[in-house]
Parts: structure tokens; C-alpha cells; sequence
């Protein structure tokens, strides 16, 4: 049977239950603990004789190992927790659109039941009766504590998470300057084989360089427009020629002869697939080819 | 004796500084990092190697070729040519008055000059030159029955 402030063995251990609420503190003199989404109130100075009469035990809250438990049905308005054998002192737990309030049962009435409850005309025979068998119930992780074991534990939970932000924040910059180291090393011997790579290319372009100052390459080939050129003035030797043109490949070579009553058929002579000879004017032709270079 | 179910909201509170300050380390050191990249200048190895692929082909294309004799071999060749058809050979001290430019030279140091002469005998002597030196011809003028053709003569020169 379970009952605040005696003796109990919970899942093997030694614990106390003392008498805790669920909603708005009675009096400042409450001290506050969460449990899961909920909280749980309890007078410090009850913690602390029930430490003080049962040293080498732990202690918790009522409320607090029944939520632990999971034995809190949040759709059941009103559950129950009978804490003797003829069922009328216990404790109740009242729930109404979300909103919590528990309080005590003596000689079988529920007290300070507020005004919504009544006005239900809820009773102990509507309510939920909650286990009372310790060996169903479960231990919350933490025990209860007074305000300077909170407040120390909230400064050294800060701590730890500063500490952890703190290793975290250190632990990202360090992975990003050894990505970085990383990758300038890498920068570097891709830097060094490109720069022996470089060395190479110079060396061979200097290689070439000798090369095109010392072999016979490339020079073009320039004999089919000195052929035709030597054909044009041999043909035309005793006639008044004039030219100015390229030998370079696929230049257009233009030479000018004066039209005499002579030398008409010498002209027309010329022309052939490559050559072609035009009367420009009455006294005027034009001989004209495409110079065609081979390297 | 009320109290408000509770959810997450005060624990998200709790950690949401240190999820930013996470979150903004995180976007500064990746900054850092890839703007370090991104100043890293990536070596071209495919190009590069591209070109002293293409250079040593050329090189053992070149090597192949025979030797460029010397430019005064050539010059007084030229002459002993140009002599035989009657033509005068003449020196041209700038590249541009031969009416050649530097990349049209393929190979060696050049000599410009110009040959002068009737025009039958000039294209004659050019035909023979080209024959047997490394001679490159570029303009011609012909005035009447004379004729001028400038010319770059390809060859090496040697240094005491």
C-alpha cells in the first residue's frame, strides 16, 4: 500500500513519498521541481526532516512517482490514490479542459475541490481509483531537492552546456582550419608539380626555339607562281608590263599589259585554267592568277 | 492549485542560443574555408600538358629536318645564281621594306634583300634560287620591262 512518508522499496531501492502538489503552489513556501511537461510542489522543510529521519534513503514525491509511473490518465477528470484499507484518506487529482489541481481525501470527502468539480457533482463513486501496489510503480529520474540543490544544479547544468557549446564551437572552427591546412597542402604540392611541369614546357619551348633557328621547316614552296610569272614575261618580253603584287599563298596577282594590234593573240595564248586574261579596256588587259604556295 | 500543461518550448528556448551560435560558427568557418578555396588559383595540368605534347611533336618533326645552312653560304649563292641571268641582288635592311613581316619567317635568322633585273630573267633566277636555297619570295613590281622582287633569305649565323 502505498502512503507519504513511510518506508517503500521501488523497483529494489529504499524510498520516502512525501506529500507533493500538482498546480499552483499553497504557499511561497513551496518549493517547485518539473517532472517530464509537469510541475510538482512540495514544502522544503518536509524534504529536509524526511532526509534528516531517513538518511540512507532516497526521497521523492507522491504526484512525482505516479507521473513517472505513467499512471496519470489525462483524459480521467477526476483519479484517486487511497492511501489505507477502508478507502476514505487518500489523495485526488483533478483535471478539467487541461488544467490541474490535486488535493487530499479525508474520512472519504474530497477537500478543496474547486467550484467547476462541484458544479459536475463529481464524487469519489466517478472517480478513477489509482494502483496503490508499489511494485507497479516506477522511479522519477531525479529525487526531490531543495532550492540550493536546484539552483546549483541549474548553474552547473548551464556550465556543462556552456562547456559543451564551448567544446562544440572549438571542435567546428578546428575542423575548419584543419579542412583548410587540408587543402592548402594540397594547394601547395599541386603548386610544386605544376611548377616542375612548367619548367618542363620551358625547357621544351626553348628546345623548340633552337630548333626553329637552326632546321629547314616550313618554308613554302613558291615555284607555280614563278613558273607562270616566267611564262607571262617570256611570252610578253618586248611588251610594256606593269604589276605590283604578293608571292604570298592565295594573293591575287594582277599584271597589266598594253593592248597593241601584235599582241592580242599572245595574250589569249596565256589564259588556261589557272591563268585568266582580260580586256579591261581598248588599250588596256589584265593577266590574273592565284598564287597557290606549298610548304 | 492550477497549473498549465508545459510542453518544449522553455528547453528549445534553452538550447535555441546555443543551436545559433553553432549555426553561426559553422556558417563562418565554412566562409573561411571556402572563400580560401576559392582565392586558391587551380593549376591547369591538362592544357599545359596539351602544349609540351604538341611542342615535343613538333620537336621530333624538326629534328628530322635538315640543318639551315649559313646566311653568307646562302648570300653569295644567291649572287652566283642572279649573276648567271644577269640580275642584280641587293641588300634590304628592314623587314618591313622587304614587305615581310617576323611571323612570316618559319625557321632561322632572315637576310632580306631584293632581286632587279628584266622581268623574264628575274622570275628565271627566283625559280632557281627557290630550287636549291632556303629562299622565300614577297613582293614583286613590275615597271615596263624591269622587274624587283624582294625576298627572305633563311639561314644561320655563326659566332665567333
Amino acid at each position: 500500500m502505498i502512503a507519504a512518508n513511510v518506508r517503500l522499496n521501488i523497483e529494489g531501492k529504499d524510498v520516502v513519498l512525501i506529500r507533493d502538489v500538482i498546480g499552483k503552489a499553497p504557499s511561497e513556501k513551496y518549493t517547485r521541481q518539473n517532472e517530464g511537461s509537469l510541475h510538482i510542489w512540495y514544502e522544503e522543510s518536509v524534504l529536509t526532516e524526511t532526509r534528516d529521519a531517513h538518511s540512507d534513503t532516497h526521497v521523492y514525491g507522491l504526484w512525482q512517482t505516479l507521473i513517472a509511473t505513467g499512471a496519470i490518465d489525462l483524459e480521467e477528470k477526476l483519479q484517486v490514490l487511497y492511501t489505507n484499507g477502508q478507502k476514505n484518506i487518500g489523495y485526488y487529482l483533478y483535471i478539467n479542459n487541461g488544467v490541474m489541481q490535486s488535493g487530499s481525501i479525508f474520512n472519504g470527502e474530497l477537500h478543496s475541490l474547486p467550484s467547476s468539480a462541484l458544479s459536475d457533482e463529481l464524487s469519489l463513486d466517478d472517480a478513477k481509483v489509482l494502483s496503490s501496489d508499489e511494485r507497479t510503480l516506477k522511479l522519477p529520474a531525479e529525487q526531490l531537492k531543495t532550492q540550493k540543490e536546484i539552483l546549483k544544479q541549474a548553474v552547473a547544468k548551464k556550465k556543462s552546456g556552456q562547456q559543451r557549446a564551448l567544446m562544440c564551437i572549438v571542435l567546428i572552427i578546428a575542423s575548419g582550419m584543419a579542412v583548410d591546412t587540408f587543402l592548402s597542402i594540397q594547394h601547395e604540392k599541386q603548386a610544386k608539380l605544376y611548377s616542375a611541369l612548367e619548367h618542363k614546357l620551358n625547357i621544351t619551348q626553348d628546345e623548340l626555339k633552337s630548333l626553329v633557328k637552326t632546321k629547314r621547316y616550313n618554308i613554302p614552296t613558291q615555284s607555280e607562281t614563278l613558273s607562270k610569272l616566267y611564262n607571262v614575261t617570256e611570252s610578253l618580253n618586248s611588251e610594256s608590263l606593269s604589276a605590283n603584287f604578293s608571292l604570298k599563298s592565295n594573293d591575287v596577282v594582277k599584271v597589266y599589259v598594253d593592248n597593241t594590234t601584235f599582241n592580242s593573240a599572245r595574250i589569249s595564248m596565256l589564259a588556261n585554267g589557272d591563268i585568266q586574261t582580260v580586256r579591261v579596256s581598248p588599250d588596256q588587259s589584265v593577266i590574273t592568277w592565284v598564287n597557290e604556295n606549298e610548304n | 492549485m492550477k497549473m498549465k500543461i508545459n510542453a518544449l518550448p522553455k528547453k528549445v528556448k534553452q538550447y535555441s542560443n546555443i543551436f545559433l551560435l553553432v549555426t553561426l560558427t559553422s556558417i563562418g568557418t565554412g566562409w573561411y574555408v571556402l572563400s580560401n578555396e576559392s582565392g586558391r588559383i587551380k593549376p591547369d595540368f591538362s592544357n599545359t600538358n596539351a602544349l609540351i605534347s604538341k611542342y615535343e611533336a613538333e620537336i621530333h618533326e624538326m629534328s628530322a629536318q635538315p640543318d639551315l645552312p649559313r646566311l653568307n653560304y646562302i648570300w653569295s649563292n644567291i649572287q652566283l645564281i642572279a649573276n648567271q641571268y644577269n640580275v642584280k641582288v641587293s641588300s634590304i635592311e628592314k623587314v618591313e621594306d622587304a614587305k615581310f613581316t617576323e611571323d612570316e619567317i618559319p625557321c632561322g635568322q632572315p637576310w632580306f634583300g631584293s632581286l632587279q633585273g628584266t622581268s623574264k630573267n628575274v622570275a628565271a633566277a627566283a625559280l632557281e634560287i627557290q630550287k636549291t636555297l632556303p629562299v622565300m619570295f614577297g613582293q614583286a613590281v613590275i615597271d615596263n620591262k624591269v622587274m624587283g622582287l624582294s625576298f627572305a633569305a633563311m639561314g644561320t649565323i655563326e659566332f665567333n
